[in-house]
Order: structure tokens, then C-alpha cells, then sequence
């Protein structure tokens, strides 16, 4: 039955939300699902080093939130399960958000490689304990993980109820047409654009290069990182270049919906080793999930107007700004997100600002937003003017340490002669009327008085006023 | 034993319902489809003919169109803000606007967290701010002030103020949510809404006249409290249908409910309650029994997927103009697929509506698409069949997967339609009863007025 790949594609839609996917155990992606970029790569290489190293069984739960086994940011736990005896579903759960400023992995905080958490129904305590005892696991971890593997476990049960619910089964046949169909979607829509090739730098504020060679023909991309520079301070895992790579040119080419085996199999990357994209042990990995994805984000959507000349964009500030206040019990990441860049026919979207509660924010900590608001933008000027980014002015009314990063902000790439830049994050300091600029990344204490202005990037212009 | 008859009236975006009960069970009932139909005179023509049986009380759960939530159709209202926060909203917003940007107005003041006043109102300010709205010929503004619900001072002053200027103030209530942006749409919404919700609230009273005395009249809000009708609920009232449905049906069974109406798909848990509505226009503060819309709706349309099958759009058509069953509708529907189906044809509301140029416009359209399609099969009988598969088994799988409790009710008038979804699901159960919004809506509203006496 034809509408039985329409079943699986809805059942898989309604089954796995937030950051998740699901897998057979020999490999195949069934699906991929997620906001985060690099959780297209770095889920199925979560999956994939799990089952190599841990024999699971059906019901059997590992976690890990190691960068280099698949993990993402050390504040993220990633869930492995069996469901069945060949279904395996990852799934990530957020723990704890903050600001990294370190030089190496380590210092990030927990950092837990693929670990049994349940085997044949039972809890792995001793391990659970151990990880409490570590002095970097945040409070209540042991409770959070109990409820996460009792929320788990119920989900399994009730994917597998369903299944047998609907009456159909998923069978190989089923699964190799499904991700034939994908594959051969995917190319069909990369097939309909224009073919072409083109190289784009893009440098890191460290001084980071990030070289990426396009080439896109009979359906197919292959990307060549070849001339990338190595780690300074950033540093990104090949499976979350990989989650960059497909996510960036799937939402292009409008395929997003259907990630799996089937449509990853039109990417080709080369990157050469040593790399800061093929980032190792014990690189810190904090600034690689954050800026260096923006970075590579940035650079695909420029290759990609450059090829698709009618589809051109101008830039979108894609590196936002994380300040994070630090209270004596809590702390409290505000992410500033940068607006968008215009296109030929349309001026760019203006960022939204995250949501959260300014009453809640000044009852924690203590200060006093004076402003929040779409900032004045000089820059992304043009027929179709690039989406403002964000002001957020506050005012320090008791000292508060707070820590901070960006990116992006130095050295401009080249762009086409229709587009304009926008501006580049700012962030200042003003005390007894002197202003001083802040770095794009740092950590320090705030006095009483102090008046601190963060402004996210705007989104570049298009063509002339 | 005295027959006690009760009313029930549930009004949605595009059909309404009325149940006469007596002692729980059904005398009279009527559904009306709000497109073709007049609210009032059929409201007014359905009490005429029961006449004998004249309700003790009348529930009503009334629900605002989401198009009438548009302030370009209700009419903008102003939103005086606190000084550098004027944009807050919209900044935190979804993808519709609350109000026009003209009337986005800031005003220097302030209190801080522990709720001292740091900055008293500024009464010039305010004072132009009013005569500005006056020359906008704009009678109606939202207070928005930070911490107000700590300190209300500023608040009550700038409310005194222009209500004297003759502008109508709306504030958001200190219960709603401690997140301001919660209060601040619910509030924005309101204000938007209220007149709308007044005349359509207003017919309604107005068909009751002569029959039953206000004071017997109750409207059910979204919590599943019953109010007098002279109170203001608008927004309130949004979810009090879906609340009512939950309460009657499902948690006297311990069951949740999968609620399959002509107007949507929804699963409706009967314990579980939920804060926030995640609306178009942002975050809400309003508290509802917890429901998920299913992602198979009745008036989804269908077309072909990427993979050149068929599938369905994920957007909603609604009833105007409707499936092409009903023959002014342009795009297949979901429903259209059962457009020959006797259950759907004998429907209260839809019987008599059906139109066999627009059923067989359907087939041309269905056979358009299927030629187009990857597999070319052009026989519709066939298709058609797929199709419906499609939907039974979606229906029963999504049911499924999203529902705490481990058992289920299904009610709605497109329950009998649907049934065969669920006939593998030993834990659910389908119920024959075709109004059981307006049924819900009686029921819950006798209960909730007995426990407030």
C-alpha cells in the first residue's frame, strides 16, 4: 500500500520531538528530528558508538554526553534506547545552560562517555552515584535521570503499542522504499536548482579560517574543506559538521522533513584532518556547538547564493550573542539572536527575542532591563534592508558576575557587490559616563551603577536604495 | 421527582450546538452551521418549538473565531507600556501582531522587583498619550505596566486617569501568570476580542428573553467555572467547551477524550491542566483542561507530498467556504472523502447541504492529482479508500501515542464516521452521541453551579 510510507512518516512526525531520531540497528536513520543543527549528525554517531561498544538489549537505556562519542554541549544529555530488538532511539534532553569559557573539554563540566544507565529494567545506581559524587554535576541529577529514563521507557512501550495498533508492520521492504523515496526526493530537489561550484572563507574572530569548496551537480553536493584551518580555540566534532552540513542544505532545498539515510546520501564531505571542524580530545568543544556552527552555517548560505544567483540572500547574522548572569544559587543564559539577511524581493526578518519573564529576571538577579527592543541598525543598509537585530540595556543595581560569547564580529567576508553588511554584535559597558566596548567573549564582575548594552547583529541589505 | 430541564448552547467558530436535557437526557437538539444560519433566530426558533419544556438554567460556552482575534478585524486597541518595553510583545510574539503599530505607546514609569516606585507615573506624558488616542478616535487601552502586580500603584493612577478622558482601560489580572508577556497577550487579547464577545454574547441573551431570565443564564469559562452572564469572560471562555467534554466525559471515566468534531480533531486529558495556550500571537496566560490538536484535522486539505503521494497539508481549510461537498469550497478536504458516506450525509447541520456538483468537482479535482501523482492510478474508488486508510490509521495511531491515560472516549459528531479507527483499541470506546458539545456544556455547567451553592 503506497500510503503506507505517508503511515510511517506521520507515525515517526508524532513519535519523536525536540531532538531526537530514530534508527534500526543496522544502521539505517529511519528519521532525524531537531532545531539544533548538529543534531543531524551528532545523534546517529551517538547511536551508532553506543551500540558498537554496548551490548543493549530491548528496554536498555545508555547515556552520554561526550562531544567526541556523539554528544553535543556537556549541558545536553543524550539518551540511548533499544526499543525493540531493532529500533534504537536517541533522544536529548537539555540539563543545564550556560556559558563555557575553557580551554579544554574537561573543564566544561561532567563530561560522561556512552554509560549503561538501565539494563534489564534496573537502574544503574552505582554509576548514577558515581556521577553525582563528580563536583561538577549539577544538583538533583540522579532524580532527573530516574524521571527521564521512567519517561522514556513509557513512550518505548506506547511506540511499540502503536505499531501493533495500527496493523501495519515496519518491515525492510518498507524502510529501503521509504528512504529510496527520500533519497531520490532529495535529489530531485537539489536536481531542479542550478549546478555550480564555488569556494567561501569565512575567519573566526581567534583567527579561525573556515574554507569550504561547493560543488553541487546531478543532484548531488560535495563539500571540501580542504584548506580549513587547525584548532585555536574553537573546535567542532565531524559528526556536528556533518548535522551543520545536511541541516543547512536541507532547509535550502526544502527536504528538512524527510532527514534520513535515504537524503543524507546526496552529501559528500572531505575535510582534512586536523581541522578545527574535525575537532579531537581534549579540544574544548563549547565555542565549536555555538559559534563555530554559526560560522558554518554562514559560510554554507554564502556558497549557496553565490551558485543559485536568483535565490541570492544577503548574510543573516547567524552568531548570537549568550550573556550569562551568574546569581549565587542560579544563573540565567539570555541568547540575543541576530536578525536575517534580505533577499532580492524581500528586506530581511527581524530577530525575536527569547522568551522569558524581565519580572522573573530582576526578581533573581540584580539588575534592571531599562530596554529591550529591535536596535538601530547603520549597517544592512539597502533597496531591501537586512532584519534588525536586538538591544537589551540593563542596568546593574548590586554586583553580579556574568560570563559571555560571540563571534563573528572582526573580519567580514567577501560578498556579492547587491549586498551590504550588516552590524556585528556590540556589547558595552557604561559607568559614571564613560562607555568602554566589551570583548566578544569573556567573564567578569558587575558593579552597582553599571550600565550594560548588548546588541545582537543585524542581517545584511539587498540591492541599492 | 421533578423533570429538571437544563439547556445547553455551545457555540464554536462555525457551528453551534443547543441540547435541551431533561434529567441527562436529550429532549431536543439542533446543530447550526453560523455561515448559513442566523445565531439568534435559531436560537429563538429552537426555544419556540420546545417551549413546553422550559429550562430551569442555560450553559453556555462560547467560543470567539480565531479570525475575530485579529485585530484587524475586531478593531486595534491601544497598549500603554512601560518606558523601553513597548515592543515586549511583539518582540516575544508569534507571527500575528496583537495591535497596529501606531498605537504601540510608551510611558515613563517604573517599579522594581521588591515593588518600590522608582519612577512615579509621569501624568504629562500620559495626559498626551490620551489626547493622542482621542484624535485616533480610539477609545481602548492596555496598561501594561512591569511589577505592577507587586506594586498596582502607577497602574490605578493611569487607569483613573483615562477613565476620565472616556477611554475604557484593560489590565491584566494578577492571577493570570507570574510571566508578564503570559498576562500582557491575555490581556491584549481581551481587549481586542471584548466587543466582539459582548454582541455575540449579547444575541444570545437576546434569544432568551421572555423565555428564561438572565440570572438563570451562565457561561462556562475555560477552567470549567460557571460565571453570571453579566460577567466578563471573553477569552475566558475560549477552551470551556473542550473543558466541559474533558470533565463529562472523561473523567468520570478516568479516561481521556478524543473529542472528533466537524470543526476539529482534539485529545483532550481529563486531570491534566495547562497554564498557557500557545496561540499565533504568543504565549497566553489561560488556563485549560490539556489538549492536543491532532495533526489529522477534517478540513485539511490533501495534495501531493514530495514523495508524489498523496498526504495532507498541514494547515486547516475550516468552513468558509468549506469542503467542495458543500459546493462553493475549491480545494479537496479531508472530509471530502466521506462525502458519500451515509454517517456524514445524515449529520445534523450538514444534511441537506450537500451538493452533488461540488461532490463530483471533487472526483475531477481527486482525479487531477492522482494523475499527477507517482503512482498514476487514476482509479478514484481506489484512492479514495487509500486515503481514508490514511486517515483511520493515523487517527488511531497519534490518538495513541499523545494520551496519558491508558483509556480513551471518542465523542463528536464525526465519531460514529470514524469509529472503525479504533475498533482494535480495547481500552477506547466510541460514543453514538452527535452532540456532545452542547451536552458537556449542560452537564458540566449543572455541576460546577452545584458545587459553587
Amino acid at each position: 500500500m503506497s500510503y503506507h510510507i505517508e503511515l510511517l512518516q506521520s507515525l515517526l512526525n508524532d513519535f519523536l520531538k525536540g531532538e531526537s531520531a530514530l534508527l534500526t540497528l543496522d544502521g539505517n536513520v529511519l528519521a532525524v528530528r531537531g532545531k539544533n543543527p548538529v543534531t543531524f549528525g551528532t545523534l546517529t554517531a551517538a547511536a551508532t558508538t553506543a551500540t558498537k561498544y554496548l551490548k543493549l538489549q530491548e528496554g536498555d537505556i545508555v547515556i552520554l554526553n561526550d562531544p567526541y562519542s556523539g554528544g553535543s554541549l556537556l549541558g545536553e544529555v543524550t539518551f540511548v534506547m533499544a526499543v525493540s530488538e531493532d529500533l534504537i532511539w536517541v533522544t536529548r534532553q537539555p540539563l543545564e545552560a550556560s556559558v563555557k569559557l575553557s580551554k579544554s573539554v574537561e573543564e566544561e563540566g561532567i563530561r560522561i562517555p556512552p554509560t549503561p544507565l538501565l539494563q534489564n529494567g534496573q537502574l544503574n545506581e552505582v554509576i548514577v552515584d558515581a556521577m553525582q559524587a563528580h563536583p561538577a554535576c549539577p544538583p538533583l541529577f540522579k532524580e532527573w535521570l530516574k524521571k527521564q529514563c521512567a519517561e522514556l521507557s513509557k513512550q518505548a512501550q506506547k511506540l511499540i503499542q502503536a505499531i501493533e495498533l495500527s496493523g501495519f508492520t515496519i518491515t525492510n521492504e518498507l524502510i529501503k522504499d521509504y528512504l529510496n523515496l527520500s533519497r531520490q526526493a532529495a535529489w530531485q530537489k537539489i536536481n531542479e536548482r542550478s549546478s555550480g561550484e564555488t569556494r567561501v572563507d569565512v575567519v573566526l574572530d581567534s583567527g579561525e579560517l573556515l574554507r569550504v569548496t561547493m560543488e553541487i551537480h546531478d543532484g548531488k553536493i560535495l563539500l571540501d574543506f580542504g584548506g580549513t584551518s587547525g584548532v585555536k580555540t574553537v573546535a567542532l566534532t565531524e559528526s556536528a559538521t556533518l548535522g551543520v552540513c545536511f541541516y543547512t542544505l536541507a532547509k535550502f532545498y526544502g527536504f528538512e522533513q524527510i532527514a534520513n539515510s535515504g537524503s543524507f546520501s546526496i552529501l559528500q564531505l572531505t575535510k582534512p584532518s586536523g581541522c578545527w571542524l574535525a575537532g579531537k580530545y581534549p579540544a574544548s568543544t563549547y565555542k565549536g556547538m555555538t559559534c563555530g556552527v554559526a560560522a558554518l552555517e554562514t559560510a554554507l548560505e554564502m556558497a549557496l547564493s553565490q551558485i543559485h544567483q536568483r535565490g541570492e540572500k544577503a548574510l543573516s547574522s547567524l552568531c548570537s550573542l549568550q550573556f550569562d548572569l551568574h546569581g549565587s544559587a542560579k544563573n540565567k543564559v539570555l541568547t540575543l539572536p541576530g536578525g536575517q539577511g534580505a533577499t532580492s524581493s524581500k528586506a530581511g526578518a527581524c530577530a525575536r527575542a527569547p522568551y522569558f519573564s524581565i519580572e522573573q529576571l530582576e526578581l533573581d538577579f540584580p539588575v534592571k532591563v531599562q530596554r529591550i527592543d529591535q536596535r538601530q541598525s547603520t549597517g544592512g543598509q539597502g533597496k531591501y534592508p537586512g532584519g534588525r537585530g536586538l538591544i537589551l540595556k540593563m542596568e546593574v543595581r548590586d554586583t553580579v558576575e556574568a560570563s559571555w560569547m560571540t563571534d563573528l564580529t572582526l573580519h567580514r567576508p567577501r560578498i556579492s557587490k547587491n549586498c551590504t553588511h550588516g552590524d556585528t554584535v556590540d556589547l558595552s559597558i557604561e559607568h559614571g559616563g564613560q562607555t568602554k566596548n566589551l570583548p566578544v567573549l569573556g567573564q567578569q564582575k558587575f558593579s552597582a551603577g553599571d550600565i550594560l548594552t548588548l546588541c545582537s547583529g543585524s542581517g545584511g541589505g539587498y540591492g541599492k536604495e | 421527582m421533578q423533570n429538571t430541564c437544563v439547556l445547553g448552547v455551545s457555540v464554536g467558530e462555525s457551528f453551534a450546538e443547543y441540547s435541551l436535557l431533561s434529567n441527562s437526557k436529550p429532549l431536543a437538539q439542533k446543530r447550526v452551521f453560523l455561515a448559513r444560519e442566523n445565531l439568534k433566530q435559531t436560537l429563538l426558533q429552537f426555544l419556540a418549538e420546545n417551549k413546553q419544556n422550559t429550562p430551569e438554567n442555560a450553559f453556555v460556552s462560547l467560543r470567539v473565531p480565531k479570525k475575530l482575534l485579529d485585530y484587524h478585524l475586531s478593531g486595534a486597541v491601544a497598549h500603554i507600556t512601560t518606558e523601553g518595553l513597548e515592543h515586549w510583545l511583539s518582540l516575544n510574539g508569534g507571527c500575528k501582531e496583537l495591535t497596529e503599530k501606531d498605537l504601540l505607546f510608551s510611558i515613563r514609569e517604573r517599579v522594581l522587583a521588591n515593588g518600590t516606585v522608582e519612577m512615579p507615573l509621569d501624568l504629562e506624558g500620559l495626559e498626551s498619550i490620551a489626547a493622542k488616542l482621542l484624535l485616533m478616535d480610539c477609545k481602548k487601552a492596555c496598561l501594561h505596566f512591569l511589577h505592577s502586580q507587586t506594586n498596582s500603584e502607577n497602574l490605578r493612577q493611569a487607569q483613573e486617569l483615562l477613565h476620565a478622558k472616556g477611554i475604557e482601560t484593560f489590565i491584566p489580572m494578577t492571577s493570570d501568570s507570574p510571566n508578564e508577556v503570559e498576562r500582557w497577550n491575555k490581556n491584549a487579547l481581551n481587549a481586542t476580542i471584548t466587543s466582539v464577545y459582548n454582541d455575540r454574547k449579547n444575541e444570545i441573551l437576546n434569544a432568551f428573553e421572555g423565555t428564561l431570565p438572565t440570572e438563570n443564564i451562565f457561561f462556562l469559562d475555560s477552567e470549567g467555572a460557571v460565571h453570571p452572564a453579566h460577567q466578563h469572560l471573553a477569552l475566558d471562555g475560549q477552551f470551556a467547551a473542550l473543558t466541559a467534554i474533558g470533565k463529562v466525559f472523561g473523567t468520570t471515566q478516568k479516561s481521556d477524550v478524543l473529542h472528533l468534531s466537524l470543526e476539529g480533531f482534539t485529545l483532550i486529558s481529563s486531570e491534566d491542566w495547562s497554564s498557557r495556550w500557545d496561540s499565533e500571537w504568543g504565549p497566553v496566560a489561560l488556563k485549560h483542561l490539556r489538549h492536543h490538536a491532532l495533526g489529522v484535522q477534517p478540513t485539511q486539505g490533501v495534495h501531493l507530498n514530495i514523495f508524489g503521494h498523496f498526504d495532507f497539508i498541514s494547515q486547516q481549510q475550516g468552513w468558509e467556504p468549506g469542503p467542495m461537498f458543500l459546493g462553493r469550497g475549491q480545494k479537496i478536504s479531508l472530509l471530502d472523502m466521506w462525502a458519500e458516506n451515509t454517517k456524514l450525509t445524515a449529520l445534523a447541520g450538514l444534511q441537506d447541504r450537500f451538493a452533488t456538483q461540488g461532490v463530483q468537482r471533487c472526483k475531477n479535482s481527486l482525479l487531477v492529482l492522482a494523475k499527477n501523482s507517482r503512482s498514476r492510478n487514476t482509479d478514484l474508488g481506489h484512492v479514495t479508500k487509500e486515503i481514508q486508510s490514511l486517515t483511520l490509521q493515523r487517527l488511531a495511531v497519534e490518538a495513541f501515542l499523545h494520551r496519558r491515560s491508558e483509556k480513551m472516549q471518542v465523542t463528536g459528531p464525526l465519531a460514529p464516521v470514524f469509529a472503525n479507527a479504533f475498533k482494535k483499541d480495547s481500552k477506547t470506546s466510541v460514543h453514538a452521541e452527535d452532540f456532545s458539545e452542547s451536552m458537556a456544556t449542560a452537564l458540566w455547567g449543572s455541576q460546577a453551579l452545584r458545587g459553587t451553592r
